[in-house]
């Protein structure tokens, strides 16, 4: 016997066969996180490069050509335009072809050797703001340099006063953003999956009504939901180890910490989202609430709230009161900083407390929720 | 037929809004939800967590390190030791540490090239990226201020950027629309096809199929239902939380916007129907919609840019209507495009929309027949 409990077992026994009957979702559940890193392991990446600008180049001198390699040879923009007429600059931003229109007037050489200060004009799509303002920032940068050696090939005596800055970034000395993606997908995926697949286990006992065996039976909730929260809990871990696999093979991240301390926290996690999933499933009437509540609560805050992409501190307060009530936030510092900073538990206690709590609530809500009765 | 469809639609309407639970939860999602992700979403570097090492602590360096302030840079800490910076950095306590170096004033003064370090904390990459490109603004802005305004080098070029669109870069005009077309995609997959897998779990399905009603009435009442419920809930969201919370300038175009998005709904739910030919069971739905659900959401432009994209990758998004959707919805609501520049689009989103729906519509008849 597994369980030292028997009603336990059975619960668990039952759950198990229920899933093996359907090879589809026996095939999909191990499938779907793996092919979910795939995709977004390569696809998903914020860098901010190759903009498509198109330029309006009326001086057509060698100042503004030297000017245009600037700003092509730059790994952040990519020209594909070249529009004769100021409109056309326009018309290629509102079709959302392109995300930015620079402007050369045609006295900008005569202008920079005689009289004075051509104006270099940039249009910028604002409609995608993070990368308006990276785009209006790259092009003052390229300005700034393109002065400088001016002045410097004008006056070689005189000094500037200059500042060099030596950008470094520790823990990702690379600044690679599938370092950063990957583990987060690791969190991202722990989040909804679990709970997705258990927020269907009691509610589809409620819609078909087999419920009522349950009811009749001496079964204890606790057991009930215990029993129903073990296999879902067993696919999930055996996902994570997966997930976890695919990143150091395929991914490459490197991975500084431990991978017990990880293990464990991850096991903490999935017992949060799990019982999360199990606690709407007891919350609803219907397969189709629960499923798109869990959906909704799960899927995309784990993308946004849970510092992926933006760090928490950087969100507005309701946003962030709403990473803080969600538990990704939480694992996805552990995570980090598992992977990218090898730091120990000893760094984490407030972030693994949180995490048992809403494990505890989580799974003590759902116990409470299933009353032995039919409303 | 228009009787039969008519009394099916009824019961499509009742089974929807008898559900309370999840009408409550539709409402949520396009209301709520919509609110917090507009406030939420915003890549751009904002309140950066910034501690400042100043080891020169001269008037010049003082007045450096005056220049990293909100909203940008929130500096919380200055920090004296090495140890400092490694434990913040380490805790996760401050994102980027800015160095000054002990001669920075003296070099400065001397004509030679100051220093000045910029330490970020590079788990999240792409926003380290941008903090670092703005200290190097900063610190241009900051050269150019002490060679002061007489330049013994002749002209140079004036930079003069000009934001089109969105002119104080709100994020939330872009984050809430985002969410919007996102819940759109998400509703209009999963509601009918969570509709119909019901119907086979219940067994209803079979008995509607000896009814005298065709196949493709109990298709079209599905998807009629369905669509009519996102559109109207998209409208909701507009003018309940968009224009008259977020502020976004009415730019016309409402009537094209929500004829695509019908258009793009019933694509959506194309693919839905197709789910719910294959699955028997509403925990087959739900990883069926996964596996389909979120490289859409995700990766059709939304939430990351395309061209940043492996080419191979952004290939793969001209599959996707939620592509030629996103750039028509912001296109018409934020860029107020007029339609004909659109036309591509527009275009893409129409064969695309009725390929899939013509597919899944055959594929779901041949399974009903």
């Amino acid at each position: 016997m597994l369980f030292p409990n028997r009603r336990l077992q059975a619960v668990v026994v039952k759950e198990v066969r229920e899933i093996r009957r359907s090879p589809l979702y026996l095939a999909l559940a191990f499938a779907v996180p793996l092919i979910i890193e795939i995709l977004f392991g390569y696809g998903l990446t914020l860098d901010v490069k190759n903009i498509p600008f198109a330029v309006a180049d009326h001086s057509r001198s060698r100042a503004s050509r030297d000017f245009l390699d600037r700003i092509q040879h730059s790994p952040y923009f990519h020209r594909k335009f070249n529009p004769d007429r100021f409109q056309d600059l326009e018309r290629l931003l509102q079709e959302g072809k392109v995300r930015a229109g620079l402007i050369f007037f045609p006295d900008f050489e005569r202008r920079l050797y005689t009289s004075g200060d051509p104006e270099f004009q940039a249009l910028i799509d604002g409609s995608f703001p993070d990368r308006a303002e990276a785009i209006r920032w790259y092009l003052e940068a390229i300005t700034f340099e393109y002065n400088q050696a001016l002045a410097r090939r004008r006056a070689p005596g005189l000094t500037f006063p200059t500042i060099q800055v030596e950008p470094r970034a520790w823990f990702n000395p690379d600044l690679k953003s599938k370092n950063f993606i990957v583990p987060g997908l690791l969190v991202t995926t722990l989040t909804f999956y679990p709970a997705l697949l258990a927020s269907l286990a009691i509610v589809r006992e409620k819609e078909t009504g087999s419920i009522l065996n349950v009811y009749i039976s001496p079964i204890r909730p606790w057991e009930y939901v215990v029993g129903k929260l073990l296999p879902y809990l067993g696919i999930a871990f055996i996902n994570y180890l997966f997930l976890f696999l695919m990143g150091d093979w395929l991914f490459q991240v490197p991975f500084r910490g431990s991978f017990i301390f990880l293990t464990g926290a991850t096991l903490l996690f999935l017992l949060a989202t799990t019982s999360l999933g199990l606690l709407m499933s007891t919350l609803f009437k219907t397969q189709v609430a629960s499923m798109l509540l869990t959906t909704v609560i799960t899927l995309i805050p784990a993308f946004i709230y849970s510092g992926f992409f933006i760090s928490v501190p950087s969100m507005g307060a309701e946003a962030q009161f709403m990473a803080y009530i969600l538990p990704p936030t939480y694992f996805m510092e552990i995570v980090r900083g598992i992977y990218l900073k090898g730091l120990g538990p000893s760094f984490y206690l407030p972030q693994l407390l949180a995490l048992s709590l809403f494990a505890a609530a989580f799974l003590g809500l759902a116990i409470r929720r299933v009353r032995k009765r039919v409303d | 037929m228009w009787r039969r469809l008519l009394s099916l639609l009824k019961k499509e309407y009742t089974q929807f809004f008898r559900d309370r639970a999840l009408m409550y939860i539709v409402l949520y999602v396009f209301t709520v939800e919509i609110y917090v992700a507009g406030t939420g979403f915003n890549i751009e570097v904002r309140n950066y967590p910034t501690a400042i090492y100043d080891r020169d602590n001269t008037q010049l360096s003082v007045s450096l390190a005056e220049k990293f302030r909100l909203p940008h840079f929130n500096v919380t800490h200055f920090i004296h030791t090495d140890q400092e910076m490694e434990r913040l950095l380490n805790e996760g306590r401050v994102s980027l540490v800015v160095v000054i170096p002990q001669d920075f004033a003296r070099h400065l003064a001397e004509g030679r090239p100051a220093t000045l370090q910029a330490i970020a904390d590079g788990t999240i990459s792409n926003t380290a990226l941008l903090a670092l490109g703005y200290v190097q603004i900063i610190s241009q802005r900051f050269t150019q201020e002490l060679a002061g305004p007489e330049r013994p080098t002749g002209p140079g070029v004036v930079y003069k950027p000009r934001v089109l669109f969105n002119p104080n870069l709100k994020a939330e005009w872009f984050s809430s629309l985002i969410e919007l077309f996102s819940v759109i995609t998400l509703v209009s997959i999963l509601l009918p096809a969570a509709a119909i897998v019901r119907e086979k779990e219940y067994g209803t399905l079979e008995q509607l199929l000896v009814t005298p009603l065709r196949p493709v009435e109990i298709m079209l009442a599905k998807v009629l239902s369905m669509a009519s419920i996102v559109l109207a809930a998209s409208l909701l969201s507009l003018f309940l939380v968009i224009y008259p919370i977020f502020h976004l300038p009415w730019r016309g175009g409402l009537l094209l916007f929500l004829l695509s998005t019908a258009l793009y709904v019933f694509s959506a739910t194309g693919v839905g129907l197709l789910i719910a030919t294959v699955c028997r069971t509403l925990s087959e739905t739900i990883l069926l919609l996964l596996i389909i659900i979120t490289p859409v959401l995700f990766l059709s432009g939304s939430w990351t840019p395309l061209e940043a994209m492996p080419y191979w990758m952004g290939l793969i998004t001209y599959l996707s209507p939620l592509r030629y959707y996103l750039n028509i919805g912001d296109g018409l609501l934020l860029r107020g495009t007029p339609w004909y520049l659109l036309q591509d689009d527009l275009l893409g989103l129409t064969i695309l929309g009725l390929l899939l729906f013509g597919f899944c519509a055959w594929r779901f008849r041949k399974y009903l027949g």
